[in-house]
């Protein structure tokens, strides 16, 4: 029984691991900290729900249209809010997203509903048995376009003149502007690859929890699975929400099921309480 | 005439009269606005105390709120002798210990660190009020009894009305002493460079924590209050956008400023009232856009435009202001 829950764990925690993959590129980019990632993904699903039920589209169509208005809401979402307040406070820029959250969250009630929505999986649902433990191709789907799009997304920033771009970015910001790379332009582009990344998410995880107006709660753990890793760190993100996946279902088997919530984050408390940086982050040293 | 304009005590007249009359001439839904309006006054105030003049963030001062509140409900139900003074007191009180506890560890963090953890605290203590059910009865809620000091007896909502009134202004005045003693000095040298303010011999830690409990004491007063206004109270009034429409009230009234902070809270009780019951819908648009576009276009929010207003020049050029982070 413990095996099992260990893998549906892992398997809710690469959705965890892809909302926080979003996160920590335009962090590391842009030092901005993105509260309405969990929005934008629940944005997504919204639009895959248009394409796939209301449009009638078949699902690999769902997930290319649905990714280019992800990529398009994040180029929106970088000029229109965070552009003009490239240089305020950090905190100004958190609380923003939160703005931005909201609005987002209003206008998918306005132009969809306030209601829940269900929508069907890409993958079957239907178990298969490997000895005690049981498996659903959903759940195997699921990891393995999360695996691929980690792949991919690794490539890109390996091998290719952007992907180095915004390594270099991250790196040290006045290196990057003055070897020429274009800041700004940067900036979109990250917004962007995130967003689209939180639209794949959000695809994904559509059947599993339902397309909601609050669904972008979610993201919250993504958070949490971020700081366990290591907030900045793209390993440790990927580890940590993997990992929280993992306890949460282990441990919330083993609790009653309304302080599973809680859970999250007394872990979320006691990682800040013993190790603040995670397992792979590096101390932030401050130059006087 | 220019002494006249400058004259604060005049405009604090100004302010203050119809603020006492208003019950005389207005029906009970505006004298409910305005009570709530006071409430949310406490608790910006309290918040900016942190935020705007210290440089610390709380995404999760909902739970301070909810402490004050659950602690006032808890009080006048399962313990009618306590008069009413000492559990507004002890409502605030508790509120600033769960800041102490929530400080300590939160406050060696920096930056994003502090926005998770006092968010995650939120959300901790969001499942706690709906799930301790002995205690909170969940979402259920508890019904508050009507209080009363002495002779005077809070049943109505022009009584409520003065008590709220009578504590905001005990409230802004004791922030407003609390910003020139020594430790306001501190949080603002604090908030603008940390370092030079630790070289200078301010303990950071210590001040820190103080700011934070402070500020927790303000959210459980005004906890307080809101319970006895609302007369009832459960587990969905505490949850983050909650905590998120707090930050709003400040940034929207205007960052390290008192009268910013009263501005910004009855801005945004006012502000669903125009939509009015039609556009229930746009509501939570409107909130977001409000905080988007005030933190483009005026960042110093309402208090810093009717600053500028009135001195002539840009709100960046007052004296003690950090322009960079």
């Amino acid at each position: 029984m413990l095996l099992q829950q260990v893998f549906s764990g892992i398997a809710t925690g690469f959705i965890y691991a892809l909302i926080g993959l979003a996160l920590i590129l335009v962090y590391k980019a842009t030092d901005v900290i993105n509260f309405a990632v969990g929005e934008m993904m629940m944005m997504s699903s919204f639009m895959a729900y248009t394409f796939l039920i209301l449009v009638k589209l078949p699902y690999y169509q769902v997930f290319i249209l649905t990714l280019l208005f992800s990529g398009l809401m994040g180029v929106l979402v970088e000029r229109l809010t965070i552009r003009p307040v490239f240089n305020a406070p950090v905190f100004s820029i958190i609380i923003l997203t939160f703005g931005l959250g909201l609005i987002l969250k209003g206008a998918a009630g306005v132009i969809w509903t306030f209601d829940t929505l269900t929508i069907q999986p890409a993958f079957s649902m239907a178990p298969l048995k490997f000895g005690s433990l049981v498996v659903t191709p959903l759940n195997i789907g699921n990891m393995a376009v999360s695996v691929i799009l980690m792949l991919l997304l690794y490539l890109f920033f390996k091998f290719t003149v952007l992907g180095t771009g915004i390594r270099a970015m991250a790196q040290n910001r006045l290196a990057a502007i003055l070897m020429g790379i274009k800041v700004k332009r940067i900036s979109t582009i990250t917004w962007a690859i995130a967003s689209m990344i939180g639209g794949a998410a959000g695809i994904l995880l559509a059947p599993v929890i339902f397309v909601d107006t609050n669904m972008g709660v979610v993201a919250i753990k993504s958070f949490v699975g971020c700081i366990i890793g290591g907030f900045g760190s793209i390993p440790g993100c990927i580890l940590g929400g993997i990992f929280l996946g993992m306890i949460e279902a282990v441990i919330g088997y083993y609790l009653p099921t309304e302080w599973k919530q809680s859970l999250v984050f007394l872990v979320l408390i006691g990682v800040l309480c013993v190790k603040p940086t995670g397992i792979f982050g590096v101390p932030r040293i401050k130059k006087i | 005439m220019r002494d006249v304009i400058k004259n604060n005590r005049l405009w604090l007249a100004i302010l203050v009269i119809p603020l006492l009359l208003l019950p005389h001439f207005s029906g009970t839904y505006v004298i409910y606005l305005a009570s709530i309006a006071g409430v949310y006054t406490i608790v910006s105030v309290g918040l900016n105390l942190l935020f705007g003049f210290t440089g610390l963030i709380s995404i999760g001062h909902a739970a301070f709120l909810g402490t004050g509140a659950y602690t006032t409900a808890i009080l006048l139900t399962r313990a009618a002798a306590v008069p009413f003074p000492v559990v507004l007191i002890l409502s605030g009180l508790l509120a600033a210990l769960l800041g102490l506890i929530v400080g300590l560890p939160a406050l060696r963090l920096s930056g994003h660190y502090l926005a998770m953890a006092t968010m995650g605290f939120g959300f901790v203590m969001e499942e706690l009020f709906l799930h301790w059910e002995s205690l909170t009865k969940g979402s259920l809620g508890i019904t508050v009894p009507k209080v009363s000091i002495g002779p005077l007896r809070f049943a109505t909502g022009v009584s409520k009305y003065y008590l709220i009134l009578v504590l905001v202004a005990a409230m802004i005045l004791l922030a407003k002493n609390i910003l020139n003693s020594k430790t306001g000095r501190a949080f603002i040298a604090i908030r603008d460079h940390e370092i030079a303010a630790q070289t200078l011999g301010i303990h950071l830690a210590w001040y820190k924590t103080i700011s934070f409990m402070i500020s927790a004491f303000y959210a459980g007063i005004a906890g307080s209050l809101y319970a006895i206004l609302l007369s009832y109270i459960n587990a969905e009034g505490f949850h983050l956008m909650v905590s998120v429409f707090y930050l709003e009230m400040v940034i929207v009234g205007g960052i390290a400023s008192v009268l910013g902070s009263i501005l910004g809270a009855v801005f945004l009780t006012l502000l669903p009232e125009i939509l009015g019951a039609k556009y229930q819908l746009y509501q939570i648009i409107l909130q977001g856009l409000v905080l988007v576009l005030t933190l483009i276009f005026m960042p110093w929010g309402l208090s810093g435009m009717f600053w500028s207003l009135y001195h002539g020049r840009k709100h960046e050029e007052k004296k003690g202001l950090r322009s960079e982070p």
